[in-house]
């Protein structure tokens, strides 16, 4: 889409209207189409400047050469086919990687994705270690941790980019200085195992439930100190006044079975080793139900904490413009959409199309988390040490 | 102690350390080839150990501010639970070694000296204990003994009708236990191939003199394997302390951290390389000690038990405690390797963790999966059996050399060779990988060659310590008999040393090819995309949740690992594999 006229169709307004659908729009499901072409229809209506060449747009018959993702970014498709690849590191679960990789191959042969899926943590002392070293050897990042993602902002880790999604995104999915974005979602809820539960209504309501005696010995949470999500939940619920540090010391006592990450967790529900979790990954508890293991997750009373992936160019990154194509498509509607259908993230691009699979996020009484800070960090060392003091743990 | 006693003893090893040295550079000015090995040997160690560990040196001396400082040293000495880590470590290294020789020198003595039957049972039992990568190992383990929900405790409970469950892996002593199971085979292998090279006159001497059969045994028989077993036992130290898979699982649970454990968290969330890197020299000063205490020990006693006098080897009859040693041998077998490589094939075959154990349940769909081309396993499988055959091949050539070179040849400094050899088996895995990172990743980054780098670095020990201990038992009566018989040093070497060390390197080769086969925090490190391993497929398998997919390649790597063993026994010489 030509940037002029991009900046036209932007005053109307995140809330009322979203980016105008690119030539590829063809391509989606007719119902897609349908939605998308209505939307854009009631757009054009209070833009009357931009109408005859929007029409023109979308009237024009679209090949199959000009449609598809590749021709919404034809000339970064262009100038990445040059550079001929694309070094992303990414935390995103298996599945997931090989669902982008076969729609990268469909849509953008000309630009080899090399894929590098590594943990979180691994991918983060990586970055770090290749940084201490002077190299720059990755174009895009995918990782979870906010508040990383903020220190690398301050240390210029990322290179600054507005994407085509850029104000759609804003405040909520995209940094203000286009450092990083979010292409996907999920939360944080309770989970429990089925077999152990077979009426829900036994299960503990909202996180002070948790404290009740009949728990002890019962509940399994992984550790804050090595499970970044766990720290993120427990410093939300405590900033958002749905915990406080009293109620943390009778959780002590509730002979909790502190594990690694929240695969562990999953696992130590779902083999019954402990029944229930006051917080787990939901995309963790959503696969190992997938594959018929014995658990599932609830939303508590408080809500459920939203935590965001986060996806940025690097700064110096060897192939720009291909960076700039994968962060561009994955930060698209179109893209975000074929790619969350079957999977355990919700697409953050709010005209994108969650899976079929997947409750509405807004039926699971959602908590925002603020925007990233490098002062986190700081909060983040004093929560821990206290933490440890009241869990006693070394 | 008088001058003269002094004179004598300093006379009796070799002189001072600087006269040694004096001694060695007069000599390798004297002989071009003894220059040209030493100058080898500089070279590959620079780049193998020197180098990577020079890079986290300069880290941990170089501040924020890119300025020289100690500032980070003193943050260490300030920071309680590092201090608390590396007192753990040092109370897990003691139970874990203490484990492994009370596990491992009996059961070798039983295979290597004794008529107890089965041996093959009970080596390929130690082997699959060794090869199970230990992070599936604790899996495995708490798929068995987890306090609620362990299949074993839960046999055992309605079984006997216990009122709790008689074990919890979740525990320091479950983490010494699994940790213990998984590196006995080191002393048990190191242990029973220089039990086979002891000379049986020694011990009919004592038998003669009227030593019974244990007393032999005990004075004579494992005093003469002393130097293996030493070995072995500082390889599982420093084994022990760069761990990293079990107590990261159990040690969280268990609520207790190691210095592996504490340096991995140094490097993420924020990273801190300086401290992570200054955390590991203590471990340098560790691994220096123990040599130290190695090598003063070995100094002052003579281990020769093969000389020119041919002997048969004699194994000693058991009688009626035959069957009895056979079922201990067997228990422990079945407790180290049946039981956790079941309960893997188990999980690979359970169509979901948590489901009941029932025969319906099971079904091979999960090995579908890891055969699928969708999941890029099969070229994770070829990129592991090329890294460790060439891995395996490159630590036995270059220990045997230099082992040779150490232990043979007056090189100057043969002690400081020693000493940077087994340098990077001490240290943590994961900080190893990050220094190898660092010093290569201009150049060799995102290839496999930087993997055999890190993987050659890592395991050059366990070569040089096995050949070396057996060349320890060589008289080198039958090397000078070749040099005076006219050979030249690399003739003698090649006809004389390689068949006696022959043995030896070939237990070492196997038991690196397992251990590369199954190497995960530096792989983590070092892998991108093209370069996958095995292990990290089975990580990211098991962080994906897909627990049964990481068990299934985990029988696969140990199928593997078997049967590239078995293939090897045939393949081998005779009598390389048969008289271990």
């Amino acid at each position: 889409l030509p940037e002029e006229f991009k900046e036209k169709v932007d005053p109307v307004g995140p809330q009322t209207l979203g980016p105008l659908p690119f030539a590829g729009a063809c391509d989606l499901d007719l119902c897609v189409c349908q939605e998308v072409n209505m939307r854009r229809r009631a757009s054009l209506m209070k833009l009357p400047g931009a109408f005859l060449c929007c029409l023109a747009l979308t009237l024009q018959p679209a090949s199959a050469e000009d449609s598809g993702p590749a021709a919404n970014f034809s000339k970064l498709y262009q100038a990445a086919a040059k550079e001929g690849e694309i070094i992303f590191y990414t935390d995103g679960r298996q599945e997931q990687a090989q669902r982008l990789s076969e729609y990268w191959k469909k849509n953008f042969p000309n630009v080899n994705l090399r894929l590098v899926p590594k943990s979180s943590p691994v991918l983060i002392a990586q970055i770090e270690t290749e940084r201490a070293a002077g190299q720059h050897r990755v174009d895009v990042s995918h990782m979870s941790q906010p508040y990383v993602a903020a220190l690398w902002k301050q240390k210029g880790f990322y290179a600054r980019y507005m994407t085509q999604s850029f104000a759609r995104l804003r405040p909520s999915y995209a940094d203000v200085d286009g450092a990083f974005y979010t292409p996907d979602v999920y939360i944080l809820p309770a989970a429990y195992n089925t077999a152990a539960f077979r009426d829900k209504a036994d299960l503990p309501k909202s996180l002070k439930d948790f404290l009740n005696p009949r728990w002890k010995g019962k509940l399994v949470l992984a550790d804050p100190d090595t499970a970044g999500n766990t720290l993120t939940f427990l410093m939300a619920m405590l900033a958002s006044g749905n915990l406080d540090w009293s109620a943390l010391e009778l959780l002590a006592k509730q002979d909790i079975l502190f594990v690694r990450g929240n695969p562990d967790a999953v696992r130590m529900v779902a083999s019954g080793e402990r029944m229930l979790a006051p917080m787990i990954s939901s995309f963790n508890v959503m696969a190992a139900r997938a594959k018929g293991q014995p658990i599932d997750y609830y939303v508590l009373t408080e809500g459920a904490v939203v935590v965001q992936s986060l996806l940025g160019i690097m700064s110096d990154a060897p192939h720009p413009n291909a960076a700039r194509l994968l962060v561009e498509v994955l930060t698209s509607p179109e893209a975000e959409s074929a790619l969350s259908e079957g999977g355990v993230f919700w697409p953050a691009h709010p005209d994108a199309h969650p899976a079929t699979n997947l409750p509405r996020l807004s039926d699971l009484n959602p908590i925002a988390l603020p925007p990233p800070s490098p002062s986190d960090a700081t909060d983040i060392e004093a929560f821990l040490k206290r933490f440890k003091t009241v869990f006693g743990r070394q | 102690m008088t001058r003269l006693q002094r004179g004598l003893r300093r006379h009796a090893t070799g002189g001072t350390a600087i006269s040694r040295w004096r001694k060695g550079a007069a000599a390798v000015q004297s002989e071009p080839i003894r220059l040209l090995a030493a100058a080898v040997i500089v070279l590959v160690l620079c780049g193998l150990v020197v180098f990577p560990v020079a890079m986290l040196v300069k880290h941990s001396f170089i501040d924020a501010a890119s300025h020289l400082s100690v500032q980070v040293f003193l943050e260490l000495a300030a920071n309680k639970g590092i201090l608390s880590a590396a007192s753990n470590s040092l109370f897990f290294i003691g139970w874990v070694t203490s484990g492994c020789l009370i596990v491992g020198v009996p059961l070798a003595w039983l295979v290597a000296r004794t008529d107890v039957p089965a041996k093959l049972v009970i080596k390929g039992g130690a082997a699959i204990a060794f090869i199970i990568p230990s992070f599936v190992n604790v899996i495995g383990w708490i798929f068995l003994a987890a306090p609620n929900s362990g299949y074993l405790n839960k046999l055992l409970v309605s079984g006997l009708g216990l009122d709790r469950p008689p074990f919890n892996i979740f525990s320091f002593g479950g983490l010494i236990f699994i940790e213990t199971v998984h590196l006995f085979p080191i002393v048990f292998f190191a242990v029973a191939a220089a039990l086979a090279n002891i000379d049986p006159s020694q011990e009919q001497a004592a038998r003669i003199l009227g030593a019974g059969r244990w007393r032999t045994t005990v004075t004579i028989t494992l005093p003469l394997v002393a130097p293996a077993t030493i070995s072995s036992a500082i390889l599982c130290m420093l084994d022990a302390l760069s761990s990293f898979g079990a107590p990261a699982v159990i040690g969280t649970t268990a609520n207790f951290s190691v210095l592996s454990t504490a340096i991995y968290h140094l490097l993420t969330y924020p990273p801190r390389l300086d401290l992570a890197a200054a955390t590991s020299l203590p471990i340098v000063l560790f691994t220096l000690a123990c040599l130290r205490i190695q090598q003063h020990y070995l100094r002052n006693n003579r281990f020769v038990t093969l000389t020119g006098k041919a002997t048969a080897p004699q194994l000693l009859e058991l009688g009626i405690w035959r069957y009895p040693a056979f079922a201990l041998a067997l228990a422990t077998v079945t407790c180290v390797a049946v039981l956790p490589f079941l309960a893997l094939v188990l999980l690979s075959l359970l169509k979901a963790f948590g489901a009941e154990l029932t025969l319906g349940n099971l079904a091979p769909d999960h090995y579908y999966a890891v055969f699928d081309g969708s999941f890029i396993v099969l070229p994770a499988v070829k990129n592991s059996l090329v890294l460790a055959v060439e891995a395996a091949t490159l630590c036995i050539l270059m220990g045997m050399g230099f082992a040779w070179l150490v232990e043979r040849v007056s090189v100057p400094g043969s002690g400081v060779i020693a000493a940077v050899i087994m340098l990077a088996y001490g240290f943590p895995a994961i900080i190893l990988g990050v220094g190898v990172m660092l010093g290569y990743i201009n150049v060799l980054f995102g290839t496999l060659t930087i993997i055999l780098i890190a993987y050659v670095a890592k395991h050059l020990p366990i070569a040089f310590v096995f050949v070396r201990s057996l060349m320890k038992q060589i008289s080198p009566e039958l090397e000078e008999a070749a040099r005076i018989a006219g050979a030249g040093r690399l003739r003698c070497l090649i006809d004389i040393t390689y068949p006696l060390v022959r043995p030896a390197a070939f237990v070492a080769w196997l038991l690196i090819f397992s251990l590369c086969l199954r190497e995960q925090p530096m792989s983590a490190v070092l892998t991108q995309s093209g370069t996958e391993v095995m292990s990290t497929m089975v990580l990211q398998f098991i962080d994906d949740g897909s627990l049964e997919v990481a068990a299934a390649i985990s029988v696969l790597i140990v199928v593997v690992s078997m049967t590239a063993i078995a293939a090897a026994r045939l393949l081998a010489p005779k009598g390389v594999i048969e008289a271990r």
